[in-house]
């Protein structure tokens, strides 16, 4: 399959496997206890009710089991004694690149980020570790009066847009990974846009991870006031340490009536990263929370992007591709809970297994009874290379009522024998067949993401594909 | 659980007149046997409830669990024996059968022999108490061999210890019986618990069907059963079980079933679901030989606040196999079903073909479909796939059968007996099929709201 | 025996369809309804039958005297109005002999059980004139029918359930040649003067083979125009511009 690879491919599982030494001027030591989260609180300066907030999250962490009578035992491999939990060169994020360290400047030119910035977005954040290092909007998008920050900024500056819906989403009981980071978090987007206004460009935040044995825990939460519109996407690799590294990040999205959130991740954390994302958005009357979510990276990535339709006519939907390579378990899935009439969600999900990959579907829908209206339609097909590759599926529908309608549908396949004649019988190699099966059973997702993404995914996928073809 | 948690102690059962004029000995057994029924008491005792966040009762309303002040092995009365054996036995006169058994409290009340060419065959039909003292190898090697439960060991362990009911079956190999068997077992007593078993030993290349009937005396009776059917289906053969469970608004049920499919064989079940408060439902196929094939059907209609909680599980062990699951509920009331359904293809089974279905019917605002339709493939080249649906009666059909003159009330009852019936055309048995849409039909007229 | 629509408005949502129609169906006719897309032909079958998505806000539909607009479709249909319709719907699991089985025992009298062997011979010699095979009544309602299968389906239908009125509404639609010969053949053997027939159409060619006794352009949710048989022919060789302007001309 190596002819197949474009020799001037940079954009893979590799590009973020590199690491510069770096010197840390705040570091909360290894371990965590509630000393370790008074660390935090004092280096980030944060109001009283905050450090309460944490405090009590850390006890709801400790109490709480690891949710292996459901999810995979891997999550026993987490050792939280021996993790970091605030690493970070200072806690204001630069506004020019100029003013970044060098050595930072370095990992995300390397990464393109700046260049991204230039081309197509209305604005950045870049993280390292935990607090971003850069953070910029541009000024056409900011005079619109929409807010941009890092979740330090939001609490401190906006204090009332923000306690109103902080933790309200997803509160700190949710589960044990949520209770984590309510309990550590630092980083994160903090973002409001102001009703009516319909931002043109993505917003994006890069998380990059760069010491060993440390744990990530962003916050983001993101407000799109009525009729507002805006897309977010977030990238993040890691260099491949030899031990475990935790990113647990906290994602709450709030659309009022008539708002439209676009959310979209690619992640492609190196393959030592245990990656428990709670991610949950809000929809008020006629608003619309879209979550476009593709899982490349990590060792185990256990996510379950959910929409709560509270308002009448909310729409939720989530899209959803992964690839599961040897030593990768991707637990992903989604969750719509209709609370109003006339709601409408659609899940789509897509897994591909490559080697001895694992991809898991976990789904959710639940329509409580007296509600009329309520439409779901969910549909999960996996593709399994290898045939020591494995898939499962777990949904979950609760339908009360008869006036709603929910449709499940999944399949499993490999790729068709007949199609890798056909294309090989036209030339191609059996790799290249391959992959372009592969690409073809993600196209109609892939062309959801904006072009940049999308272009960057087909490789991503050729790279995981070389090599599955013995 | 009180009751339940009593040694047993050997009950002495009174002599019955039936219409044969049997008396089942009083049930001692060999002692291998006790020693089983020991074992399996200690084990009863030693496992625990099945605990709340357990994922094999996820939905499960655990509140439907009540076992109070039970009773077993009560003598039936004179006026319910007649009463059970005018609808088991006299009533079913017209349809022809290889043999019968009805039992009432889990004592034999009648039994209908095998003729004497199939006996000479060498096919057994037997009471397992029977079967336990004259077959005691075919036992050892058969009995609950590989059950395995979704969820509910206890149960089958306290199945186990207290079982002394059933039916037991061996056809020897290339035999084929033309005519059905049938099992009735009842609950003659308000608070009784039973234990009825059904073993199907069906040899290479042999062909039957089998059919049980779980009913109580009167519908509004309680009680509690727990049933195992333990069901091999040797290379070649063809094996059908069908199971009817009638049992008492107020009876809890759990229903058990291991399906073990061999080489070529074919096995398909079907279980209609109508009785009860609380009936679960753990049905499990093992293809374990290259060609087999298991269809897995079941039909519910629910009303009131009937709960019908199902477990199932297909896994392909050999390659080269297939299984088809279609279990269709239709909901009334504020009635509840849970359905939650695996297909599992092992390492080794490759070519597996699969699918599984799970559509609902809602009939009512407040009625309550769970369903958890599930995958676990860990082989490549596999066709498998999985469907849930929910959804209600379709307007536009309605219209369409309104403006032909049909009653708003007919047509919907029209729809919904509709919705069962590509279920009942796949067990191919025309008799079968009016029998089982009659009871469907009378669930849905006794149901007021509808 | 008359079916006579006075006045009638009718809207879906908030649009307005039928606007003022004035119109009255005569027993033992053949009358046609011919009209461009949008003009409110399928509405009005519709409103006839009773669709529950249609909202009649002004006017009356009168079956011998008495106003029908109150009445649930199903009492409509036993009171004698049939439509067969543009799209049948599909029932899976009701075989068609168990459907007609239940429209015609809906349409005896409380308590009276429907003779089951009459109404067998009865349908086997519907099915005949109709060419159909024995086979069809255990399909399932419409369930995986080719378009000519589903149009069969309305007319023997209409056969078993003689109803006074019958609309057909776009029957010609989805039907190849032999297909529209065939229902039209069915058609003209079921009328007489015990019916009134209602065909609804875009197209002229089906009046080729149902021939009516009168034509009615419908425009704009209201009867622009009547004629006899060549009114049809003019339409189709003219088109429907010229009856807009004749037709402003005229108000």
């Amino acid at each position: 399959m190596s002819q197949t690879a474009t020799p001037d491919i940079d954009i893979d599982r590799s590009v973020g496997d590199f690491h510069y030494d770096t010197s840390y001027e705040f570091d909360a030591g290894v371990g965590l206890s509630s000393k370790t989260v008074d660390y935090i609180c004092d280096v980030k300066g944060d109001p009283q009710w905050i450090r309460d907030f944490r405090q009590k999250a850390l006890k709801i962490f400790e109490s709480k089991p690891m949710p292996t009578h459901w999810a995979t035992e891997d999550l026993e491999n987490i050792i939280f004694k021996n993790i970091r939990y605030y690493l970070s060169k200072g806690q204001v994020p630069k506004r020019t690149w100029e003013e970044v360290p060098e050595d930072v400047k370095r990992t995300f030119e390397r990464l393109g980020i700046p260049e991204a910035e230039r081309k197509f977005l209305s604005g950045v954040e870049a993280q390292f570790d935990s607090e971003a290092a850069y953070s910029n909007i541009k000024a056409i998008v900011a005079e619109q009066g929409v807010i941009f920050v890092g979740s330090t900024e939001g609490l401190h500056k906006h204090p009332e847009i923000f306690k109103k819906w902080f933790g309200k989403v997803i509160p700190t009981t949710d589960n044990k990974f949520s209770a984590l980071n309510s309990a550590v978090f630092s980083g994160g987007s903090f973002i409001y846009i102001p009703p009516g206004v319909k931002v043109k460009h993505p917003l994006q935040a890069y998380f990059r991870i760069n010491a060993q044995n440390f744990g990530q825990f962003e916050r983001t939460l993101i407000i799109a006031d009525e009729g507002a519109e805006v897309t977010y996407m977030e990238g993040c690799t890691a260099p491949k340490f030899e031990t475990a590294t935790l990113h647990s990040a906290v994602v709450e999205l709030v659309a009022l009536k008539g708002a439209k959130i676009q959310y979209i991740t690619v992640q492609n954390w190196s393959s030592n990263v245990f990656n428990l994302v709670t991610k949950r958005g809000l929809a008020m009357e006629d608003a619309e929370i879209k979550w476009i979510d593709c899982n490349i990276g990590s060792r185990l990535t256990m996510k379950y992007p959910g929409v709560i339709l509270k308002g009448r006519k909310a729409r939720g939907e989530v899209i959803s591709i992964a690839m599961a390579n040897s030593g990768q378990h991707q637990d992903t899935g989604a969750k719509m809970y209709h609370l109003a009439d006339d709601t409408t969600s659609n899940i789509v999900a897509k897994s591909i297994g490559i080697g001895s990959g694992r991809s898991t579907y976990r789904g959710m829908v639940h329509i409580p009874k007296h509600l009329k209206g309520c439409k779901n339609n969910t549909e999960c097909d996996a593709l399994l290379i290898n045939t020591n590759s494995r898939t499962d599926t777990y949904p979950a529908i609760q339908v009360r009522g008869n006036k709603n309608s929910v449709q499940h549908e999944a399949s499993v396949s490999k790729v068709s024998a007949d199609q890798i004649f056909y294309m090989q019988q036209r030339g191609m190699t059996e790799a290249q067949a391959m992959s372009l099966s592969v690409n073809g059973f993600v196209n109609d997702l892939v062309r959801q993401f904006p072009l940049e993404y999308s272009v960057e995914l087909k490789r991503l996928i050729d790279m995981e594909m070389e090599g599955s073809v013995g | 659980m009180e009751v339940l948690e009593q040694p047993i102690t050997p009950t002495t059962t009174p002599a019955t007149p039936s219409l044969d004029s049997f008396v089942p000995p009083h049930f001692q057994g060999p002692s291998a046997w006790t020693q089983i029924q020991k074992q399996a008491w200690k084990q009863y005792q030693e496992l625990p409830f099945p605990a709340r966040n357990d994922e094999h009762f996820r939905f499960t309303n655990r509140a439907q669990f009540q076992f109070e002040n039970l009773s077993h092995l009560t003598p039936v009365n004179k006026e319910a024996q007649k009463q059970i054996l005018l609808i088991s036995v006299e009533n079913r006169l017209k349809k022809p059968v290889a043999g019968r058994f009805v039992f009432g409290n889990d004592q034999l009340l009648y039994r209908q022999n095998l003729s004497a060419e199939l006996s000479a065959k060498g096919v057994l039909w037997k009471p397992f108490s029977e079967a336990v003292e004259q077959h005691p190898e075919l036992i050892e090697k058969y009995f609950m061999a590989k059950v395995t439960t979704l969820g509910s060991e206890k149960f089958a362990r306290l199945h186990q210890a207290y079982l002394k009911a059933g039916s037991f079956l061996y056809i020897p190999k290339n035999v084929e019986l033309e005519l059905p068997l049938e099992a009735f077992h009842w609950i003659a007593e308000d608070k009784e618990m039973v234990f009825p078993h059904t073993l199907i030993i069906a040899e290479a290349n042999t062909k039957v069907e089998i059919i049980d009937f779980f009913q109580s005396i009167h519908s509004e009776i309680g009680g509690f059963s727990t049933s195992v059917c333990d069901l091999h289906a040797g290379p070649g053969s063809q094996v059908r079980y069908v199971a009817t469970q009638l049992w008492g608004r107020e009876t809890r049920s759990f229903q058990l079933q291991s399906i073990i499919v061999d080489k070529d064989a074919h096995s398909k079940t079907l279980n209609l679901n109508m009785g009860g408060a609380y009936s679960r439902l753990e049905s499990k196929s093992q293809m374990i030989g290259s060609g087999s094939k298991s269809d897995m059907l079941s039909l519910t209609i629910s009303n009131d606040k009937q709960e019908f909680d199902q477990r199932t599980f297909q896994e392909h062990i050999a390659p080269n196999t297939n299984s088809d699951l279609l279990f269709k509920n239709a909901l009334a009331d504020d009635s509840r079903t849970i359905f939650s359904g695996m297909i599992e293809v092992d390492v080794d089974a490759q070519k597996t073909d699969a699918y599984q279905s799970n559509r609902n019917l809602l009939l009512s605002d407040t009625a309550d479909s769970n369903s958890m339709p599930g995958l676990e493939i860990n082989a490549n080249d596999v066709r498998c796939t999985h469907g849930s649906t929910t959804s209600q009666i379709d307007d536009v059909e309605m219209f369409y059968m309104r403006s032909r003159g049909v009653p708003l009330p007919v047509a919907r009852k029209l729809f919904t007996l509709g919705f069962f019936q590509d279920v009942l055309e796949k067990i191919n048995d025309k008799d079968l099929e009016v029998e089982l849409l009659d009871l469907i039909d009378q669930k849905y007229s006794q149901t007021k709201s509808l | 025996m008359s079916l006579i629509i006075k006045d009638l408005h009718a809207s879906i949502g908030e649009r307005q369809i039928l606007k003022g129609l004035n119109f009255e169906m005569k027993p033992g006719k053949v009358q046609a309804i011919m009209g461009p897309n949008g003009s409110g032909k399928s509405t009005l079958s519709k409103v006839i039958a009773g669709h529950p998505d249609y909202t009649v806000t002004a006017g009356e539909i009168l079956l011998n005297g008495e106003n029908i607009l109150e009445m649930e479709p199903d009492a409509r249909a036993r009171a004698g109005i049939f439509m067969a319709f543009q799209y049948p719907s599909e029932i899976p699991g009701v075989t068609i002999a168990n459907f007609l089985r239940a429209a015609v025992q809906a349409r005896l009298p409380e308590g009276e059980l429907i003779d089951a062997v009459e109404f067998y011979e009865t349908l086997y010699a519907k099915m005949d004139m109709l060419e159909m095979k024995r086979e069809f009544t255990t399909r399932f309602v419409n369930e995986g029918f080719s378009g000519g299968e589903k149009k069969r389906n309305e007319i023997l239908q209409m056969a078993m359930l003689e109803p006074k009125f019958a609309i057909l509404d776009e029957t010609d639609s989805g039907l190849d040649i032999d297909a529209l010969r065939i229902v039209s053949q069915g058609v003209n053997k079921l009328k007489g003067p015990h019916m009134g027939v209602l065909v609804i159409t875009h197209y002229q060619r089906l009046l080729n083979y149902i021939v009516p006794d009168e034509v009615h352009v419908l425009m704009n949710g209201r009867i622009v125009q009547s004629g006899g048989k060549e009114l049809a022919l003019e339409l189709e060789a003219k088109g429907y511009d010229w009856i807009k302007e004749d037709s402003l001309v005229a108000a």
